[in-house]
C-alpha cells in the first residue's frame, strides 16, 4: 500500500468512527488516541515520510499537514456537539417554570406622571417653573386678582380660612401675583401646585386638588398666541385626534377670558380642562405693571381632571387613597 | 338657568337645532347644554282616551280604552285626572320611558293593563306627578312624544358666568343670538296707562339712597287671582318654574323674560299707604315668604309700610304683605337695588333667591320702569287688573352709564389680529352700545344699562372678540422666547429623589393634607387650624405626612396588600407662632414599610419582615444614590418614632428615621401592627444632590481584605466603634463593616465579640502587609483606649 493510499485509508476508517461516536469520555479520549495521539495512527504515518524519496517529501507533507488539520477538526466538532446535547439533557431536569425571586415594584402617583408630562411640554416651548405658597393672605388669593371681598365671583370658589385675611389657596393664581411683585416683567412661567376648595366630597370633587397656572407677560402677546399655545399644549397631551373647543369665559384676573373643552364620546359631553385668558389689566395695576406696556395672558388647568381622562378614571376619590391596587396600574 | 326655545322664539328667528343653539350659545360664552333630553324615550305616542270605567276590584284605579290611531289598548290607569276625550301620551307595551324603564304587560288587581298612560315626571318633562299629562285638544294621535313634547318643552340649560346679569333672562339670550346671527330682535312692548278717576295714594320715601337709588311703584286693583294662560303655564314649565297662580307667575313670568326683579305686595295689608326703604335695626326679626324667621341686622335693607317690614329689598318679600287667593288691591315694586348691599344681606342670611341673585350681579336701573309697564300690562290682560294709583318713580341720583374709549390700535394689540371698522360697528350697535368713531380710529363708547360689566375698554375689546369667535381666531405658535432665565425649575432634582424610591419599589401616594387636631396634636407639633372645616376630621393642616401614610396602611392592609413600601412628596405646614407670619411651611418626603421584606416560597424556606435594618438598608441604597455617601446617624427621641435616629448627610440633617410608635398608631386609631417609617427634609437634600460632581480616579491598586475580632461590653454599639476605626487611617482604609456577632459567657460577663471587616486600599501603590499590619495595630490600641476593647484570639 502506497503511502498515499494509507492516508486515504486513515481518512475512511476516522470518518466510519465519527459516525459511530462513543458516548463515554473514556471511549472518547481512545478514540482521539488512537487517530491524533502522540503514538496515533496520523503521527504513524508521518513517521512513514522518513523512507520517501526527498523530491516526495514536501508533496506528502502537505498531503498529511492537510489530514491532520481536518481531523482535528471534525473531531472537536464532534466532541462540541455532543457535549452540549449533554448539558442540555441535564438542564431539562431544572423546571424552569417556577417563579422567579421577588423584588417589590414601585410607582409614580398618576398625578405625579401627569405633572411630570404637563411639566415638559411646556418647558419645551420656553416655559420655566415657579412655586408659592399653599397658605396665603387674602390680598395674594382675591384682591390682587381683581376679586374684592364680597364679589359674586367669590361664589366661584368655596374657600378655607384660616382667619379673616388669611385662606387655603384656592388657586395656584396668587403666585401669579408673588412672581409679578418680586421681578420685573417679561416673564414666562407655569406654577404646579395644591389647592384646596371647601366643597363636599364626592365621585366628582374633593377638597383639595392640583393645579398647574401659567403666566406670560411681555410687551407683545396676543391673544391669538394664548389660543397657539394652548391649542399646543392640548395637541401634545392628547393627541391630535381629540375634539376640541375654545369658548369665552369669565374670570375676574383675565380679560377676554376663555376656556378649553375635550369632547368626552362616553359621557357625550364637552369637558372642560383649562381656563385662561389675557392678563386684566387691573391685575398689572396691582403688581406695579403699566398695562399700556405690558401684556400677557394666564391660564390654570386641573391636573386631576387631566389625568382622569387620560387614564379614563371615573372617580376622584381614587387619588388620595393610596390603594395599592390603584397605585400599581400606574 | 334654564330657557325654553319656544320662548326664545318670541324675540327672535330660530333656525338652528336645539345642539346647534346650545354649540352657539356655548361659543359665545354661555355654556349651554340640551336641558331637556328625550332621547332615552322609545315607543311613546300620543292618544286618545275612548272610555274610562271604574275598576272593579279597586276604589282609586281606573279602566281606560285608549286609542293610538291605530288600534283600542285596555289600560288601567290611577290617575285622578284621566277623562274620556283627553289626549294624553301614551306609553305601548315594549316602550321605553327615562331611566331606563321598559312598559310590559301588567296585571294590576286581576285586570290586564297593556301600557301605561304618562304623567310629566314619568316623561322627565317636570316634576309633575299629581296626574296624567293632558296635551292640546288639536294634537294628532299616534304622533312620537318626543316631538310633541320639544315643541312645547324644549329647553336649554345655560351656565351663565357671574359678569353677565343681563344674560339671566330670555331677551338676553335672544339679544346674544340676533347679534351672532344678524337676525332682529323683537322686545316685548309696553304700554303706558293712566290712572283711573280716583287713584290710590302711594307715597314712597327712600331713606337709604345708596342701597336703594330707584324705587318705582304704583296700584293695580280689582285683580282677580286665578290659573294662569295655558301658554305661560308652559313657558315657565320649560323654563323650570312651577305654576302657583296668575298674580304671581306674571310676576315670574316677567322676571324670565326681561331679567327684572319685580314684587308684588296686597297693599290691602299695608297699615299706611306708605312705602318705607331703609336699612333694618340690629336684632330686627322678620318672617319672608317662605316662613322663615330672619334676626337682621344694619347690613339688611327692608322695604317697610312705614309700620312694619313687608319685603326683605332686592331677596324675598314678607309673609305678612303676600299675595292670597282674595286679594283684590296689588302694588307692584319695580326697583333697582345696590349690588353690594344685596349681597351681602343675602350672603349673611345664607339665602339665594331668583331675585337676589340677579340684583347682586347688578340689575338694569333703567328696566325697572319697563318691567312696570310690563306687569300692568299682563295683569290687565290675565288678572283682570285695572291700574288705580300714579306711577312714582323714586330716582334721587340718576345712574349714568360711563363713556368709554375703545382704541382699534389697542384692539388689535391684545387680540393679534386686524379688524375692519365695518365689523366693530356692527358689533357694538348689535350689544346697543352707542358710539361716535373719532378720525384716528377710536371709538367714543357709551354701553347700555343693562351691560353693567361694560365699564373699561378691555371690557369693550373682549365683546369685539368673543362676537369674532374664539374658534375662528387664528391661533399663533409663536413661541420663541428673547429673555434670559436663570433656574428652569427650582425643584427639578426632585424627580430623580422620587425615581430612587420609585425604583427599590415604593408606591407614591398624595394623601389628604387636611386631617384631625389630634393626628398633629399627637406629634406635639402646633397645626395651622381652619376656621370653616369641612368637618372635625378635616379641621387642619398635617404638620407630617407620617399619619396620612399609616392611614394609607392601614386602608391597604384591610383590603388584603399586607407588604407596603409607601412615600409621599407634600407640603406640610406649622403654626410656629400665631398669624399669618408664624406659618411655615416645608417640603418633605416621608415613607413607611410594613410586612414582609421575603416571604416563604419555592426558593427559600426563610422569611422575613420589615424591620429597622431593612429600612435602614432602602433608606441608604436611596441615600447613596442621591448624595453618593452613606448618612451618619445620631439617636433620638421622637413622639412619634423610637427607636429614633436622625440621619446626617455631611453634617446636614436631613432627616429622621425609625419604627413608628405603636402608642401612635393607637392615637390615629389605626391597626397596623408594626411600621417603620422615615421623614426627608427635601430642602436640603436637594442642596445636597444639587452640588457638582466631581470624578475621583479609580484606584488600579489591589484591595486587601482583613478580619479584626473584637470582645467589647455589650452596651458598646458596633457602629460607634466601626466609626472609630474608620477615622485611623482616612487615607488608606476604605470600609468598616461589623459582619459577625457572638454572645457568650466564655467572653466573660456582659461581653460581645464582635468580627469587623476592614478594606485598606491605596491611591498610589501596592499596600504591603507589614503596612497593614502596622494600621490594625493602631486601631486595636486606639478601641482598646477608647471602648476598652480587646483583640479576640
Amino acid at each position: 500500500m502506497s503511502l498515499k493510499e494509507s492516508i486515504e485509508a486513515v481518512r475512511k476508517s476516522f470518518r466510519a468512527a465519527l459516525a459511530a461516536f462513543p458516548t463515554e469520555p473514556q471511549q472518547v479520549e481512545a478514540l482521539r488516541v488512537k487517530y491524533l495521539g502522540r503514538k496515533g495512527l496520523v503521527a504513524d504515518l508521518f513517521s512513514k515520510m522518513a523512507t520517501l524519496d526527498p523530491s516526495e517529501k514536501p508533496i506528502y507533507g502537505k498531503l498529511l499537514n492537510q489530514l491532520k488539520k481536518e481531523l482535528t477538526t471534525a473531531f472537536d466538532e464532534k466532541v462540541k456537539a455532543v457535549t452540549k446535547k449533554g448539558a442540555d439533557a441535564e438542564q431539562e431536569q431544572v423546571d424552569y417554570t417556577l417563579p422567579g425571586l421577588h423584588y417589590p415594584v414601585g410607582s409614580y402617583h398618576p398625578l405625579q406622571q401627569t405633572l411630570d408630562t404637563i411639566k415638559s411640554i411646556f418647558k419645551s416651548i420656553g416655559f420655566s417653573v415657579a412655586y408659592g405658597p399653599e397658605v396665603d393672605d387674602d390680598y395674594h388669593n382675591f384682591q390682587a386678582l381683581n376679586i374684592p371681598k364680597h364679589h359674586p365671583a367669590r361664589d366661584m370658589q368655596d374657600t378655607f380660612f384660616i382667619d379673616d385675611n388669611t385662606v387655603l389657596r384656592t388657586h395656584t393664581s396668587n403666585v401669579q401675583i408673588h412672581l409679578m411683585e418680586n421681578q420685573e416683567p417679561p416673564l414666562r412661567y407655569i406654577v404646579p401646585g395644591r389647592v384646596y376648595r371647601n366643597e363636599a366630597i364626592s365621585f366628582k370633587s374633593f377638597c383639595l386638588f392640583h393645579q398647574v397656572e401659567g403666566l406670560y407677560v411681555d410687551k407683545y402677546v396676543p391673544f391669538t398666541e394664548l389660543k397657539g399655545t394652548l391649542e399646543y399644549f392640548i395637541r401634545q397631551m392628547f393627541g391630535d385626534d381629540k375634539k376640541i373647543r375654545f369658548r369665552p369665559s369669565f374670570f375676574p384676573f383675565t380679560e377676554p377670558s376663555g376656556e378649553f373643552d375635550i369632547w368626552n364620546d362616553e359621557r357625550r359631553q364637552w369637558m372642560e380642562i383649562l381656563g385662561c385668558g389675557m392678563v386684566d389689566p387691573a391685575v398689572f395695576e396691582n403688581v406695579g405693571y403699566d398695562p399700556e406696556i405690558w401684556h400677557g395672558y394666564a391660564f390654570g388647568m386641573g391636573v386631576e381632571r387631566i389625568a382622569m381622562l387620560k387614564y379614563n378614571i371615573q372617580d376622584i376619590r381614587h387619588f388620595y387613597q393610596g390603594d395599592v391596587r390603584f397605585l400599581e396600574q400606574f | 338657568m334654564k330657557i325654553s326655545i319656544s320662548w326664545l322664539r318670541q324675540f327672535v328667528n330660530i333656525e338652528e337645532t336645539p345642539e346647534q343653539l346650545a354649540d352657539m350659545l356655548s361659543m359665545l360664552g354661555m355654556e349651554a347644554e340640551i336641558g331637556l333630553d328625550l332621547s332615552e324615550i322609545k315607543g311613546v305616542v300620543t292618544a286618545k282616551v275612548l272610555e274610562v270605567e271604574k275598576h272593579p276590584n279597586a276604589d282609586k284605579l281606573k279602566l281606560c280604552v285608549v286609542n293610538d290611531g291605530e288600534r283600542d289598548y285596555r289600560v288601567v290607569c290611577g290617575a285622578p285626572n284621566v277623562k274620556a276625550g283627553q289626549i294624553v301620551p301614551f306609553a305601548r307595551v315594549g316602550s321605553v320611558l327615562p331611566g331606563n324603564i321598559k312598559i310590559q304587560k301588567a296585571k294590576i288587581r286581576g285586570e290586564v293593563s297593556f301600557g301605561m298612560i304618562c304623567s310629566e315626571r314619568e316623561l322627565g318633562v317636570s316634576d309633575e306627578h299629581t296626574g296624567i299629562m293632558e296635551l292640546p285638544e288639536e294634537t294628532g294621535i299616534g304622533q312620537p312624544i318626543a316631538e310633541i313634547l320639544t315643541r312645547y318643552f324644549g329647553s336649554l340649560e345655560l351656565d351663565i358666568t357671574p359678569n353677565r346679569p343681563d344674560a339671566l333672562s330670555h331677551l338676553g339670550i335672544a339679544r346674544e343670538i340676533a347679534v351672532k346671527t344678524g337676525r332682529e330682535l323683537r322686545k316685548p312692548e309696553v304700554h303706558v296707562r293712566t290712572a283711573t278717576e280716583t287713584p290710590e295714594p302711594v307715597d314712597v320715601i327712600i331713606r337709604d339712597p345708596a342701597g336703594c337709588p330707584r324705587y318705582v311703584a304704583g296700584v293695580v286693583k280689582n285683580v282677580k287671582v286665578g290659573p294662569s294662560p295655558q301658554w305661560m303655564v308652559d313657558y315657565l314649565k320649560a323654563a323650570g318654574q312651577r305654576s302657583i297662580n296668575n298674580i304671581v307667575d306674571i310676576s315670574n313670568y316677567v322676571l324670565l323674560e326681561m331679567g327684572h326683579p319685580t314684587h308684588m305686595f296686597d297693599y290691602e295689608r299695608f297699615e299706611s299707604r306708605k312705602v318705607v326703604i331703609r336699612r333694618a335695626k340690629k336684632g330686627e326679626l322678620f318672617i319672608t315668604l317662605d316662613e322663615e324667621k330672619h334676626e337682621l341686622n344694619e347690613h339688611h335693607l327692608l322695604i317697610t309700610d312705614g309700620k312694619k317690614p313687608v319685603a326683605l329689598a332686592g331677596i324675598m318679600g314678607g309673609l305678612n304683605s303676600a299675595v292670597s287667593d282674595d286679594t283684590n288691591l296689588v302694588l307692584i315694586e319695580s326697583a333697582y337695588f345696590d349690588p353690594l348691599t344685596i349681597r351681602k344681606g343675602a350672603k349673611s342670611l345664607g339665602m339665594l333667591t331668583e331675585a337676589s341673585r340677579r340684583f347682586e350681579r347688578g340689575a338694569d336701573p333703567e328696566a325697572a320702569v319697563t318691567a312696570f309697564w310690563r306687569i300692568v300690562n299682563l295683569l290687565e290682560e290675565y288678572a283682570a287688573g285695572e291700574l288705580a294709583s300714579e306711577v312714582v318713580d323714586a330716582y334721587p341720583k340718576k345712574i349714568t352709564p360711563p363713556v368709554l374709549s375703545l382704541r382699534k390700535s389697542k384692539l388689535e394689540m391684545v387680540s393679534g389680529i386686524e379688524y375692519d371698522n365695518n365689523f366693530v360697528e356692527e358689533c357694538l350697535n348689535g350689544l346697543e352700545i352707542s358710539w361716535r368713531r373719532s378720525e384716528s380710529d377710536v371709538w367714543e363708547c357709551t354701553p347700555p344699562s343693562f351691560r353693567p360689566d361694560l365699564e373699561r375698554e378691555i371690557d369693550l375689546i373682549e365683546e369685539i372678540i368673543r362676537l369674532e369667535g374664539y374658534d375662528t381666531i387664528p391661533p399663533s405658535r409663536r413661541f420663541s422666547s428673547n429673555f434670559p432665565i436663570s433656574k428652569v425649575d427650582p425643584l427639578d432634582s426632585v424627580g430623580p429623589i422620587i425615581d430612587s424610591f420609585v425604583g427599590l419599589g415604593f408606591h407614591q401616594c398624595y394623601n389628604n393634607s387636611l386631617q384631625p387636631q389630634y393626628f398633629a396634636a399627637g406629634l406635639g407639633k402646633t397645626p395651622v387650624v381652619m376656621k370653616n372645616p369641612l368637618s372635625e376630621q378635616m379641621s387642619v393642616l398635617r404638620t407630617s405626612l407620617l399619619p396620612g401614610l399609616l392611614q394609607t396602611v392601614d386602608f391597604n392592609i384591610k383590603n388584603g396588600n399586607k407588604n407596603l413600601l409607601l412615600f409621599e412628596v407634600g407640603q406640610v405646614h406649622e403654626q410656629e407662632t400665631p398669624g399669618f407670619s408664624g406659618i411655615k411651611e416645608r417640603f418633605v418626603l416621608s415613607g413607611v414599610v410594613h410586612g414582609f421584606v421575603t416571604e416563604k416560597d419555592i426558593h427559600s424556606s426563610q422569611e422575613r419582615s420589615h424591620d429597622f435594618y431593612s429600612l435602614k438598608g432602602l433608606l441608604e441604597s436611596a441615600l447613596k444614590r442621591i448624595t453618593k455617601t452613606r448618612p451618619r446617624y445620631e439617636e433620638d427621641e421622637h413622639p412619634g418614632y423610637n427607636p429614633c435616629n436622625r440621619l446626617f448627610i455631611n453634617e446636614n440633617l436631613v432627616g429622621i428615621m425609625g419604627q413608628v410608635r405603636p402608642d401612635y398608631i393607637e392615637v390615629l386609631k389605626l391597626e397596623t401592627g408594626n411600621v417603620f417609617g422615615f421623614e426627608l427634609d427635601l430642602s436640603v437634600l436637594m442642596d445636597i444632590f444639587n452640588e457638582p460632581i466631581v470624578y475621583k480616579p479609580i484606584s488600579v491598586f489591589p484591595k486587601i481584605n482583613r478580619d479584626v475580632n473584637l470582645i467589647l461590653d455589650k452596651t458598646i454599639k458596633a457602629g460607634t466603634v466601626a466609626e472609630k476605626i474608620f477615622k485611623v487611617n482616612r487615607e488608606l482604609i476604605r470600609d468598616v463593616r461589623p459582619v459577625d456577632i457572638y454572645e457568650h459567657e466564655s467572653l466573660g460577663k456582659d461581653k460581645k465579640s464582635v468580627v469587623f471587616n476592614i478594606v485598606f486600599q491605596s491611591d498610589v501603590r501596592t499596600l504591603e502587609d507589614k503596612e497593614v499590619n502596622s494600621i490594625i495595630n493602631e486601631i486595636i490600641s486606639v478601641v482598646s483606649k477608647h471602648f476598652g476593647a480587646k483583640l479576640r484570639t
